[in-house]
């Protein structure tokens, strides 16, 4: 019979100091495509499984350009080359008139590049989540504190990942079906 | 709101009379002012300035309501379809297989008529599409015109078109055919054959030489028969005059033109009487100035009612009516006409320094002076200004007199008098009305609807089924002016022919026709009845004569036909003549006048004179009491107050209107309202003048008493509205409004002479460089209108104009209280100086067509725009009612439907309108547009010939209709046209310069050229 895939190995911990420090020995031990799951935040869990920046901003002030662009471009289509009118006196091109709509299609391409960024690279919404196939995991909104290491991580071997997991005396230690 | 906020006008009890003539002192006369709330700065007067649109003030109207206006309008439309209850015979229609010679569809044809006001005759030329007429243009050929027309002209086309004109013969209220009508006069003419005893024939002023010719054929057939003549604005004094003065009637022409200084003694020449169409043009061309060095005439009044002449005047005195006689007296006994009659009233109350200053001018312009009398006034008045013309010389040459235009010149007072009397006698048989309405205007002393009863048999022909119709066996519907074939003489005699424009939209009949059935030649078209009658009198002959009469229907006058000049020198003695009877120097006098918009009341159906906006009081559906704003506060009356009037038992009730200008003592009514039978727009407007007024004292009177009722009348009156404000600071600052604000620029001829930039204020210039844009470059053509103040006489002829011309919306007075009257020009009048005496002014306010224009800023839907040859020009269809263009209109020129006003609904006004001008609806911005349509026509023809638009080719229509030329447009990126002429003038401004609008609409400042002996 054919073993089922695997997502990775799943370890329970009691305490959050235990799951930080775990956290610590598996990044130092090589590890990075690890992620912890806590009933709380915990202080510095992030730069111990690896997080350390984002390209969101970069993202944000494309889409601000692109709105800003957005806007300028079609007040001048829509007042200099499809339906010129004279108004008040002014050039075609009275581009002060303009900024108000440029500024908030600005805001506007900035503020949704930021959320559906933020969403995108958080890789949400995600409807299935192979920790949830274990029963334990449950706990994790509760008192317990979980590490996991993936099976896309380089390193990654499941007898020899197992066994360095269980060096570090976790409640126990699991495999997550994909 | 309160009663004192919500009070449109002056003389509350709020008003601090006190404080405002200190006000005014304090300004050294150099103030401008619109009215007295302004002045005393009442929470009313705030209130409208700050809100475009008062939408509370004086709810409580009184009246019509135009609503009820648009109900019964339906109505009587559709009562008009039921009056043809016979099966309708089957009708093919067929396109043109041979189009009509000379119809182009959709493109307008013009032909010439004339138009009689009185009997005298105003040249037009009558603009047809498809066969429709819907515009009315003055006859540049007509003496009478010169291309000049009045408010009456204008709005005659709505006549026209009224729902409201009688439409069929009614018999003893039931309706006839004509055919029925001809049966009944063969038979009254064979119950009076064969001398015709008790055959009465009342006319109005006939000067209409075929029809005089018929009436005369009626009474060489009937010699017992009489011709009488009557028309409520009775031009006696005129007559007798001249029969006191020559011997004989005859007709007084003045040449204005020639006339460097002119006096008029209570004559309102420039829009009343016969020829003042022609007059304001004449006066208006000597106040033409090319710069400092020019020329201008001088005009002296004594006036009673402040009227355009007074307005125009460089000195005007407010004087009663009854005072002018002695003012005349003493004047004629400075030139040795001697006054030896000693007339016990001999003393005016002119100061002796001024009488002399006038005195002097008029020697200085011995030859190019003139004196006018007015209608007004008695027949020695008239009397002594012909000895006056005549012994300063000016009789040949500034005034000239010709055999009477008139066919009949009779007293009429006494013409009347004698029907009214042979009517009481029971000697009349047959009485045959043609046009007139005595049973309304007739003297009040004649009782002429009680005793028109005793007239055995009578006839009436008129416009409307009125108050006479309804009294009489047979009505005959009148054919409008523009239905019928006639002809009449001009002022100065110049026969003009009256052709018509279309046949009679119902069932009308000339009075040609029907007084060719009372001569038993039925059956005659009022064609032949005219041409034949001139072939009887040319000499030209067949072919000759054809050619003749083609050229006078084009020309629309008989070239050569002015009556000559003839000699005539006034007797000497006339200052002997026995002065008339004194009235009561501490009694109220009262005046009657015609009406400034509606005549004497045969226009008073007519919305759009009622809504026009009277000159100076700007008094809109009614007429009111004008008294002086002294005797007001001495009788404690307040403005709005309603009033029981007395006069010799007769009693009628009227609301005060505090008038200033007017003089003191003196109580003016406009004659016209209070019609019964006017038809839906008419009735029930304003009171009835006619009721106080006698056949012994036609225009002014004495003894009156005013008794209070207790009630407050409500005006509808467009000074208060469209205000412009003078800054935005608090409103106590002591400064002068409008003259910091430039709106008037008024200076001396002094004055002009020694800074002709009077108008240009430097300090406005820098404004314009604050702008953010560097503004747009008009190439190609750009419009511009030029206003000339200086010759603008505030006869409201353009604002008629241009209703006609763009299917302007008539609102109703509720509406018009409210301040959504929707003329897109309006007239400020602006006065300056005291209470008593001011100075009067005119400023005809168009949409400026600012080239900055603030309107279209904040249009969120572009609705306004500019087009690239500078007009500011509404998109109807895209407008979605917001009125921010209107709140951001400094100059306040926009207008908004804010209900459905246009009239979609009554058939006869669908071919009144123009087919160029969208008809708007509700929810809908509108504004003047300089007339686009015609600039567009204009434009098309000059592509179709491969050429640019002269100067010249292009005229708006309140250019048009302006008899004091003093409105010139054209094209402003043209060097050479007449408007960028005027418009390099150093009297040129434009207002509200400093909010770097940049108006294309400016301004020619007045210049007054008053006599430097004189200081006031």
């Amino acid at each position: 019979m054919r073993r089922k895939p695997i997502y990775g190995l799943l370890a329970e911990f009691v305490t959050p100091e235990e799951l930080l420090a775990a956290a610590h020995r598996a990044h130092s031990a090589g590890y990075r495509k690890i992620d912890a799951f806590t009933p709380m935040p915990i202080e510095g869990l992030a730069e111990a499984v690896g997080f350390e920046h984002t390209v969101l901003p970069a993202v944000v002030f494309t889409g601000g350009l692109i709105g800003g662009l957005t806007g300028f471009f079609m007040c001048y289509y829509a007042n200099v080359i499809s339906f010129p009118l004279i108004i008040g006196g002014r050039p075609y091109n009275s581009w002060p008139m303009w900024i108000p709509i440029t500024f908030e299609l600005t805001i506007l391409g900035a503020a949704l590049s930021a959320v559906f960024g933020m969403l995108a690279m958080n890789g949400l919404p995600t409807p299935y989540h192979p920790v949830f196939n274990v029963a334990r995991f449950a706990l994790a909104s509760k008192d317990r504190f979980f590490l996991v290491i993936k099976i896309r991580d380089r390193k990654f071997d499941l007898a020899a990942t197992k066994a360095f997991l269980e060096e570090m005396r976790p409640h126990g230690v699991f495999e997550i079906e994909a | 709101m309160n009663d004192n906020s919500n009070s449109n006008h002056s003389m509350n009890e709020t008003i601090d009379l006190a404080a405002v003539r200190a006000k005014l002192a304090q300004d050294g006369g150099k103030r401008f002012w619109q009215s007295l709330d302004e002045l005393a700065e009442t929470p009313g007067y705030r209130y409208k300035l700050e809100n475009e649109f008062p939408e509370n003030t004086e709810k409580e109207a009184e009246g019509i309501d135009r609503r009820g206006i648009l109900k019964l309008m339906a109505a009587s439309a559709a009562m008009a379809g039921l009056s043809a209850c016979t099966k309708l015979p089957t009708e093919k229609i067929v396109p043109y297989v041979r189009p009509p010679e000379e119809i182009i569809p959709g493109k307008p044809l013009y032909y010439a008529t004339s138009m009689t006001q009185s009997g005298v005759a105003t040249g037009l030329l009558v603009e047809s599409h498809m066969g429709r007429p819907t515009k009315i243009e003055g006859n540049p050929e007509h003496p009478g015109s010169l291309g000049g027309t009045d408010v009456f002209n204008q709005a005659s086309i709505l006549t026209l078109y009224d729902p409201d004109r009688s439409q069929t013969v009614i018999h003893e209220g039931r309706i006839e055919s004509w055919a029925a009508f001809l049966t009944a006069i063969g038979n009254m003419r064979s119950q009076i054959a064969p001398r015709g005893t008790g055959l009465r024939i009342l006319t109005e002023t006939v000067t209409s030489p075929s029809l005089a010719a018929q009436i005369r054929e009626v009474l060489k057939q009937f010699p017992e028969a009489k011709w009488h003549q009557y028309e409520p604005c009775i031009r006696d004094a005129a007559h007798d005059g001249a029969v006191t003065a020559f011997g004989k009637p005859v007709t007084a022409v003045y040449h204005l033109d020639k006339a460097d200084v002119i006096v008029s003694l209570d004559a309102d020449f420039l829009t009343t009487g016969p020829g003042h169409t022609r007059y304001a043009r004449d006066f208006s061309s000597r106040r033409a100035i090319e710069g400092p060095g020019t020329k201008l005439n001088r005009l002296y009044v004594v006036e009673c009612t402040p009227a355009s002449t007074g307005s125009m005047a460089d000195h005007r005195r407010a004087m009663r009516a009854s005072e002018v006689e002695a003012f005349t007296r003493q004047l004629a006994t400075e030139f040795g006409i001697a006054s030896a009659g000693a007339p016990e009233n001999s003393t005016s109350s002119v100061p002796p320094a001024w009488m002399m200053a006038v005195v002097r001018d008029l020697e200085k312009h011995r030859g190019s002076c003139v004196v006018i009398p007015g209608e007004g006034q008695p027949a020695i008045v008239h009397a002594l200004a012909h000895a006056m013309n005549a012994s300063l010389g000016n009789a040949g040459k500034t005034v000239t007199y010709s055999e009477p235009i008139e066919a009949n010149p009779v007293n009429q007072m006494n013409s009347l008098r004698d029907l009214v009397k042979d009517m009481n006698a029971g000697a009349v048989e047959l009485l045959v009305m043609l046009g007139g309405n005595p049973v309304y205007d007739a003297p009040a002393d004649f009782e002429f609807g009680p005793t028109l009863l005793k007239a055995k048999q009578r006839v009436h022909s008129g416009l409307y089924y009125d108050e006479t119709a309804e009294l009489c066996h047979w009505h005959v519907p009148e054919a409008h002016f523009l239905e019928a074939w006639s002809d009449a003489r001009a002022y100065d005699g110049t026969v003009g022919i009256v052709q018509p424009l279309i046949a009679p939209l119902y069932q009308g009949r000339s009075a040609h026709e029907l007084i060719a059935a009372v001569a038993g030649e039925a059956g005659k078209s009022g064609h032949d009845i005219v041409r034949d009658y001139w072939k009887a009198q040319r000499p030209e002959k067949d072919k000759a004569f054809d050619a003749f009469w083609q050229k006078s229907l084009h020309d629309g006058v008989m070239a050569g036909t002015a009556l000559a000049a003839i000699p005539v020198s006034p007797r000497t003695d006339i200052g002997r003549e026995p002065s008339s009877p004194a009235l009561d120097k501490g009694a109220l006098e009262i005046v009657y006048r015609p009406d400034p918009t509606i005549g004497d009341g045969r226009y008073s159906n007519n919305g759009w004179l009622q809504e026009t906006p009277k000159t100076i009081t700007r008094l809109t559906w009614d007429n009111a009491a004008l008294v002086s704003i002294n005797t007001a506060e001495r009788l404690k009356l307040r403005h709005g107050q309603y009033m029981k009037l007395k006069v010799a038992g007769r009693e009628v009730y009227a609301g005060v209107f505090a008038d200033p200008g007017h003089p003191d003592n003196s109580i003016t009514l406009h004659l016209g309202y209070g019609r019964r039978r006017a038809g839906n727009v008419g009735n029930g407007q304003g009171f009835n003048a006619y009721f106080l007024r006698t056949s012994g004292a036609p225009w002014m009177a004495g003894g009156l008493q005013l008794e209070d009722s207790g009630r407050k009348y409500y005006f509808a009156v467009q000074q208060y509205h469209y205000m412009m404000e003078e800054d935005g600071h608090p409103a106590d600052t002591e400064s002068v409004n409008a003259f910091r604000r430039d709106l008037i620029q008024v200076a001396t001829v002094e004055e002009f002479q020694k800074n002709p930039n009077f108008a240009r204020h430097p300090e406005t210039e820098p404004a314009k460089k604050l702008s953010l844009y560097p503004g747009f470059k008009s190439e190609g053509y750009a419009w511009g209108m030029s206003i000339d103040l200086n010759r603008c006489i505030g006869c409201n002829a353009c604002v008629v104009a241009c209703v006609s011309e763009n299917n302007i919306a008539v609102v109703g007075k509720d509406q018009v209280m409210r301040g959504r009257a929707m003329q897109w020009i309006r007239i400020d009048t602006y006065f300056r100086g005291n209470l008593e005496t001011p100075e009067m002014y005119f400023e005809p306010l168009p949409c400026m067509q600012c080239e900055n224009a603030p309107c279209e800023v904040v249009c969120p839907v572009g609705a306004t725009s500019h087009s690239i040859e500078g007009l500011n020009e509404m998109t109807y269809n895209r407008c979605v009612g917001t009125r921010y263009c209107s709140n951001n209109c400094p100059y306040k020129v926009r207008r908004f439907n804010f209900l459905l006003y246009s009239d979609f609904k009554t058939p006869s006004l669908y071919g009144m309108r123009n087919p160029n001008v969208t008809v708007r609806s509700r929810g809908v911005m509108e504004k003047c547009t300089y007339c686009v349509q015609r600039i567009n026509a204009a434009k098309i023809q000059s592509e179709e010939e491969d050429r640019l638009i002269r100067d010249g080719e292009i005229v708006t229509a309140c250019q048009s209709a302006c008899p004091a030329e003093a409105i010139v447009f054209g094209n402003i990126n043209d060097p050479k046209s007449r408007v960028s002429k005027l418009k390099a003038q150093s009297r040129d401004y434009s207002l509200l310069d400093d909010l770097n609008t940049k108006p294309r609409t400016t301004y020619l400042a007045r210049v007054r050229n008053p006599n430097p002996e004189i200081r006031e």
